[in-house]
């Protein structure tokens, strides 16, 4: 069905820079999403992650870089290869003024491999009738025509922005689901974005990282998670300063018990916390949301406020 | 994308419906006050700013709407071409235009045409695809706003619809519309790319937004300096705290065409006189000539004078066949009990009648003038003529005076080949002024009273000068002869024609050319060359590229210059100068401008172009269409490329 | 038939890979039980198929269960797998982890000893009525 010959990514970018005004939305990234599989790019807010779909898909010029879609430029993007990337937006923005019915109709005929079953099956999970206006829809609902759409198209790539943002959880699980399930899910990579953890540990094969337009780790969801420790200790006798602690992501207090969030520091850091003299030092297990959110507040690290409880 | 076009329709199906609702009442409202067919200039520009406010109003809400949010991506982010969905926005456009601007219009014309005896000519109905075709300029100019990234841009599409404003002979309108629409329509495809803030870099499209963008800044900046200019006289004059005394007769200096523009008919006519006798009692040794001596003779008399100042319309443009209905009011011809309207009719050549009251067909009146029930009985006329009065037709060589008593049309004058009319019959008390555009021709109220057969003037002048010159002229009756005071210079704002007051005195009962000059003064422009200048001083391009294009499209005008005009005028020192100076400084600028935004420098040739061409306007225009170049300094970021926090955690590893 | 929880510090793959070893220690799954598919139990979970099937590689490599290619994937049969040394190890490993988990909770040693026993007698329970009680 697709062009197999047009490259091995799916995406790529190259020293992409977007300036707004004083403020840079990306800084010289580098990204490469291999073809196949999900995708999670994670960032918190403002980390550029709009601003890169943008400029991926040729609707936002970059100040500068390149970006390539498919293997495509994405100044130059032509009709056909449009066809064959996907994009759900935030929010799932469709026309609110048309009916469900004549939305699907036109999407119909302007996709050249539209698949009416996958759309059916999709749509099924929401109760969205032909008649509705899309703008009487719930968001649950919206959200479930927009994928509905988007997958019927059986893209290559298909761009996901937050889709389960504000879904109550049966949407969000339906939402899930089609993501994983419909379609020929096989030759589609999904690039999705998304503030929450939960999704992203059940579903991704790949974690990115962003931070202020920066590309900051990316690999598989457990070698990332790997590469963070949590210590609990009951103290110091006298507490280094927060820049003095290798790889530090987040210090705790929680009950008198001080809680170390650590980056790629392995079972070294408990003798490092030994010679420091930490009482009763251990490594306790952390959870996949708590290890991204350490390293996603590490700038937020200071010595105050390690004497906030 | 006919399924992009349903869509927007369906969007739209309430506005159009309501629009075409409330235009049809209108229009049914408008014509228990007026006739639908007849307009003046008011009425014209207030239904056609409705129109055009429509358009504007759809373009901008329907491209603004998907400019925002995430709806351009779904927009344009699909297989099919953004040329296409334009194209399928625009068929949206027109066919709510067809629906809710011709459909009503449409309603009405056949109706007055079908059902009630209003005699509809082809141009009633070549009004509808006018109407048509502007809103979807206008449509397109709301587009091009909506979609076009720099507010600046606006100025371009304002800029262009303004040539619309200009209504060319006959059908030619049509030729301006659709150059318009063009226009428009390219600005507004052009602007509506995936990537609309990208810089444009197509020179076609880049130039087609510049020029205008220039040209509008032209205007702006003309008419800045003149309300500059204006404020600093009256600043100088009056001095800053008194700004009470300002008047422009206060500033302007005897002989000065200013001055004279501001007196009286007496004062005017005195002005000329006065001078005409100073000048030549202190010029001449051989003491007084006889001219100024008879000057200053007139002048003892002209306070008991009866000075008399013709005002009415100039024609300058006699109505083409066909012409669209924007100002017909001097199409229609009431009987002298106000009773039945005659309206001419373009594709008859004959006044079609109407009672007023009852709305019954009166008939046909041709050239013989009386009517006839049958377009076939009368003798059509064989020019457009203008109604004066209700009592006069004004042809270009002719004046017949309609006589419903009689039902006849009587010839009262004929002018000479190669002369027509440019002001008609203007009655005084003891002469009656017909000027045309060689000579002024004064007749017997009596004989216009009481005579049917054609009149023969009790006296004439050539003018001296160009009529299109004339800015006024005044009659005075003295014992024993006539005194007119020309004074030229209604071409002199723009350098163009010299400022002149010529007093002639024309004896009465003499022969045709029986006259004296009795004073032929040079006036001061009361403006200094430069600024008379101000548009070639500013930009030649643009000044002289308006002049030709507006000629190009609009009727005969005395502010007409054409290519002659232009190139039998020489460039004066004081002119020259300061527009080599300042096309300089806008190079400068323009360079300047440039080095601040970082701009590449492959973009560097185009600008400095525009500025060397449209002069400040150029500079301007690139001050108001270039941004901050971003990738400016983000190169050597990439260079100096802040370590990661990352690498930093891994490097942070701990002693072992 | 077994519970995922995100924000769980073990990840959803040790989650499955736990659970399946945990009922089939007990005898909940016996011998030769037809396990889902990859896709049936991703889909159950709602999660990403490659999770499943890492899982279930790790399974099928410590022999707890085997597929057969285009039947299904099925509970193996109960063997040796482990040497004693490498048993004891083991039981080490997890003792010390235990302890290291408790400690600070505050518990005197006999009333962990307690909770641990009764733990481990359900466990027993359940392992006796294997021979009873037909797997789903």
């Amino acid at each position: 069905m697709s062009d197999r010959d047009d490259t091995a990514y799916a995406l790529e970018t190259r020293a992409l820079t977007k300036r707004f005004g004083p403020k840079l939305a990306l800084r010289h990234l580098n990204l490469r999403i291999e073809r196949g599989g999900v995708h999670a790019l994670v960032g918190s807010n403002g980390a550029g992650k709009s601003t890169l779909f943008r400029i991926v898909l040729g609707l936002l010029e970059p100040s500068v870089g390149e970006s390539w879609v498919l293997g495509h430029p994405s100044r130059e993007l032509d009709p056909q290869t449009r066809g064959r990337i996907g994009l759900v937006t935030e929010e799932h923005t469709l026309p609110g003024w048309m009916r469900v019915g004549a939305l699907t109709t036109m999407q119909r005929s302007i996709y050249p491999r539209w698949c009416q079953a996958t759309f059916d099956e999709v749509l099924g999970h929401f109760r969205v009738g032909a008649d509705q206006r899309v703008k009487q829809l719930s968001r649950g609902e919206r959200a479930g025509l927009s994928l509905a759409l988007a997958l019927a198209q059986r893209p290559d790539v298909l761009i996901l922005d937050e889709p389960t943002l504000g879904l109550d959880v049966v949407a969000k699980q339906a939402v899930l689901e089609c993501l994983l399930f419909a379609g020929e899910r096989d030759d589609c990579t999904l690039v999705y974005c998304s503030h929450q953890m939960d999704e992203i540990e059940r579903i991704a094969d790949h974690l990115t990282i962003l931070e202020s337009g920066e590309l900051v780790s990316t690999g598989s969801p457990q070698d990332f998670w790997d590469r963070i420790g949590c210590w609990t200790l009951e103290g110091f006798p006298v507490p280094p300063v927060a820049t003095a602690v290798p790889g530090l992501l987040q210090w705790r207090t929680v009950d008198d018990v001080e809680q170390i969030v650590v980056f790629d520091q392995g079972a070294g850091f408990g003798q490092w916390l030994e010679s420091q003299g930490a009482i009763g030092a251990r490594s306790t297990p952390i959870g996949f949301d708590r290890a991204v959110n350490a390293f996603l507040s590490r700038h937020h690290v200071t010595p105050e406020m390690r004497r906030v409880a | 994308m006919e399924h992009l076009i349903r869509g927007e329709l369906d969007r739209f199906r309430f506005l159009t419906l309501g629009a075409a609702v409330v235009h049809l009442l209108v229009l049914r409202v408008s014509m228990t006050l007026t006739p639908l067919f007849v307009n003046d200039a008011a009425k014209t520009s207030v239904a056609l700013m409705a129109y055009g406010l429509f358009g504007a109003g759809l373009g901008l809400y329907q491209m603004s709407t998907y400019r925002r949010g995430h709806l351009w991506a779904w927009l344009v982010h699909r297989p099919v071409g953004a040329g296409r969905l334009f194209v399928a926005l625009s068929a949206a456009a027109a066919t709510v235009m067809a629906l809710a601007v011709v459909a009503p219009a449409l309603a009405m014309t056949v109706y007055l045409d079908w059902l009630t005896p209003t005699y509809v000519d082809a141009r009633h109905y070549a009004m509808l695809p006018f109407l048509f075709g502007l809103s979807m300029c206008f449509y397109w100019l709301g587009a091009f706003v909506a979609v076009y990234p720099r507010r600046g841009g606006a100025l371009a599409g304002v800029v262009v619809i303004f040539f619309l404003s200009r209504e060319a002979a006959g059908l030619w309108i049509f030729a301006s519309l659709a150059a318009v629409a063009a226009w428009l329509a390219a600005l507004a495809w052009a602007a509506f790319r995936p990537s609309p803030t990208s810089d444009e870099r197509r020179p076609a499209a880049l130039l087609g937004t510049v020029l205008p963008v220039a040209y509008a800044i032209f205007w702006i900046l003309m008419g800045s300096i003149a309300l500059v200019r204006s404020v600093a006289v009256g600043l100088a004059d009056s001095g800053v705290a008194g700004f009470r005394d300002f008047a422009w007769d206060d500033y302007w200096d005897e002989g000065e065409l200013m001055h004279l523009e501001y007196l009286d008919p007496q004062g005017a006519l005195a002005h000329g006189l006065r001078l005409a006798s100073t000048q030549d009692q202190g010029g001449a040794g051989e003491g007084q000539t006889a001219p100024a001596a008879r000057a200053a003779a007139l002048l003892a008399q002209i306070d008991l004078a009866d000075v008399y100042e013709p005002w009415g319309p100039r024609f300058s443009g006699f109505a083409d066949r066909h012409q669209l209905f924007f100002d017909d009011r001097r199409h229609e011809l009431l009987d002298a009990e106000g009773e039945v309207r005659w309206t001419f009719s373009h594709d008859l050549m004959l006044f079609v009648g109407e009672h007023r009251r009852t709305g019954e067909a009166m008939g046909f009146l041709g050239l013989g003038g009386s009517p006839t029930p049958s377009a076939g009985g009368s003798e059509r006329f064989a020019s457009v003529p203008f109604v004066v009065d209700s009592k006069w037709l004004v042809f270009p060589r002719r004046l017949v005076e309609v006589d419903f008593a009689l039902d006849q049309f009587d010839l009262r004058f004929e002018l000479p080949p190669g002369e027509t009319v440019a002001m008609p019959f203007n009655a005084h008390r003891s002469f009656v002024a017909l000027l045309s555009t060689e000579r002024l021709y004064l007749f017997d109220p009596r004989s216009l009273e009481l005579d049917d057969g054609p009149l023969s003037p009790l006296a004439s002048v050539a003018i001296p000068g160009s009529e299109r010159n004339l800015s006024r002229f005044q009659i005075a009756e003295m014992i024993d002869s006539y005194l007119v005071s020309f004074v030229f210079g209604a071409r002199n704002f723009r350098d163009f024609g010299e400022a002149r007051q010529v007093v002639v005195e024309l004896p009465i009962g003499g022969g045709a050319d029986a006259h004296g000059v009795v004073s032929d003064l040079a006036l001061g422009a009361g403006f200094p060359n430069w600024y008379r200048r101000r548009g070639f001083v500013l930009s030649p391009l643009l000044q002289h590229g308006h002049d030709l294009l507006w000629n190009l499209i609009g009727p005969d005008r005395e502010e007409r210059v054409s290519w002659a005009d232009i190139r039998a005028r020489a460039i004066p020192g004081d002119v020259l100068m300061p527009t080599a100076m300042l096309t300089l400084g806008s190079l400068l600028a323009t360079f300047g401008i440039l080095a601040w935004r970082r701009r590449p420098t492959s973009d560097r040739g185009f600008w400095l172009a525009v500025a060397a061409l449209c002069g400040l306007p150029g500079a301007l225009a690139c001050l108001a269409l270039t941004t901050r170049n971003e990738a400016a300094g983000l190169e050597s970021m990439a260079s100096s490329e802040r370590a990661v926090d990352v690498s930093g955690l891994s490097a942070g590893r701990s002693p072992a | 038939m077994i519970q995922i929880a995100t924000g769980d510090a073990r990840p959803i793959f040790q989650q499955i890979v736990d659970g399946l070893r945990l009922k089939i220690a007990t005898g909940e799954l016996g011998a030769g039980t037809r396990l889902p598919s990859v896709r049936g139990l991703a889909m159950q979970l709602t999660i990403n198929p490659n999770t499943v099937a890492r899982a279930y590689t790790q399974l099928a490599e410590e022999g707890l269960i085997v597929s057969q290619k285009g039947v299904g994937v099925f509970v193996a049969e109960r063997r040796q797998r482990l040497s004693d040394a490498e048993r004891r190890r083991r039981l080490r490993d997890a003792t010390e982890r235990f302890v290291h988990a408790v400690v600070s909770l505050g518990f005197s040693p006999e009333e962990i000893l307690d909770h641990l026993s009764e733990e481990l007698e359900l466990l027993e329970t359940a392992h006796d009525g294997e021979s009873h009680v037909r797997p789903r």
